[in-house]
């Protein structure tokens, strides 16, 4: 038997929408067929997707977090221009950070926008061990020398995910 | 109105153009692996958003824009899966930076 509960109602809204963008109709034919084309694909794709896994987040509290995300992508993105026209060099180190953030989702949601900042892309997790590729310009302070690190590359991102941990 | 929101996309798509330009020089310039793929994902996530934005600005609310917006979106989630796993692979098969004349420094 197959159950439809509260997650898979917005995932099947969430396809629906696509469709209707791609058709770009609102007629009910449209409506209707996206619909049933949203219900295949889950039942298909339900295995795939870690549905389970999304829980004990605060969503009410993430509304904000697609605008702070693309502040943040800009900030970075004018400091990277600074690097790349840089006299000096740049170079790119693997560092290791720590995280705060217990709950699993919030954790790749904290790696995913650390890789859409420019500058850092998320290498390896272990625990709470963070492994980051971290450009910077070459006469900068040693990784091993910065005391605050963690703040300093997923500090932001992470106080604004850690309000939706519930 | 309208020539304003033509004036505001096109600032759009010039600085998204300019950021892409950016991230192309960058890739010249930096001569390792290690800083090329750092500055492909600016050109992915800076340029091609801001660049995306611009044209759904000039388009205005309608189906293109609607699809404007849903591209960037599945640019947003594809983006960082591709820059992780590429750099993850490099990393675990051993990849090292050789010395270059641009870039000196080899990455640990």
């Amino acid at each position: 038997m197959i159950l439809i509960n509260k997650k898979d109602i917005t995932i099947i809204f969430i396809f629906t929408i696509m469709w209707v963008i791609l058709a770009e109709s609102v007629a009910p034919i449209f409506v209707i067929s996206g619909v049933i084309t949203a219900v295949v694909v889950l039942l298909f794709c339900k295995k795939l997707l870690p549905l389970k896994e999304i829980q004990d987040i605060n969503f009410s509290k993430l509304l904000h977090y697609p605008f702070f995300l693309i502040k943040e992508i800009y900030v970075a993105g004018f400091y990277i221009i600074s690097i790349v026209f840089s006299k000096e060099g740049s170079r790119a180190d693997i560092v290791s950070v720590k995280s705060k953030i217990k709950n699993e989702m919030l954790k790749i949601m904290l790696l995913d926008s650390v890789t859409l900042t420019p500058g850092t892309i998320f290498v390896e997790m272990d625990g709470e061990d963070i492994k980051l590729l971290w450009l910077r310009k070459k006469n900068d302070k040693d990784p091993s020398e910065i005391e605050n690190l963690d703040e300093m590359l997923i500090g932001p991102l992470q106080r604004e995910l850690i309000k939706a941990q519930k | 109105m309208e020539n304003l929101l033509h004036i505001i996309s096109n600032i759009f798509i010039v600085v998204g153009t300019f950021f892409i330009l950016i991230g192309v020089i960058a890739i010249f310039k930096f001569k390792d692996f290690f800083s090329r793929i750092l500055s492909t994902s600016k050109i992915d996530t800076v340029g091609a958003i801001t660049i995306l934005s611009g044209l759904a600005i000039r388009h205005g609310i309608s189906w293109f824009s609607a699809k404007t917006i849903l591209l960037m979106i599945l640019i947003l989630i594809i983006n960082p899966l591709k820059s992780h796993t590429l750099l993850r692979y490099a990393v675990i098969s051993g990849h090292k930076n050789k010395k270059a004349k641009g870039n000196k420094e080899v990455a640990k």
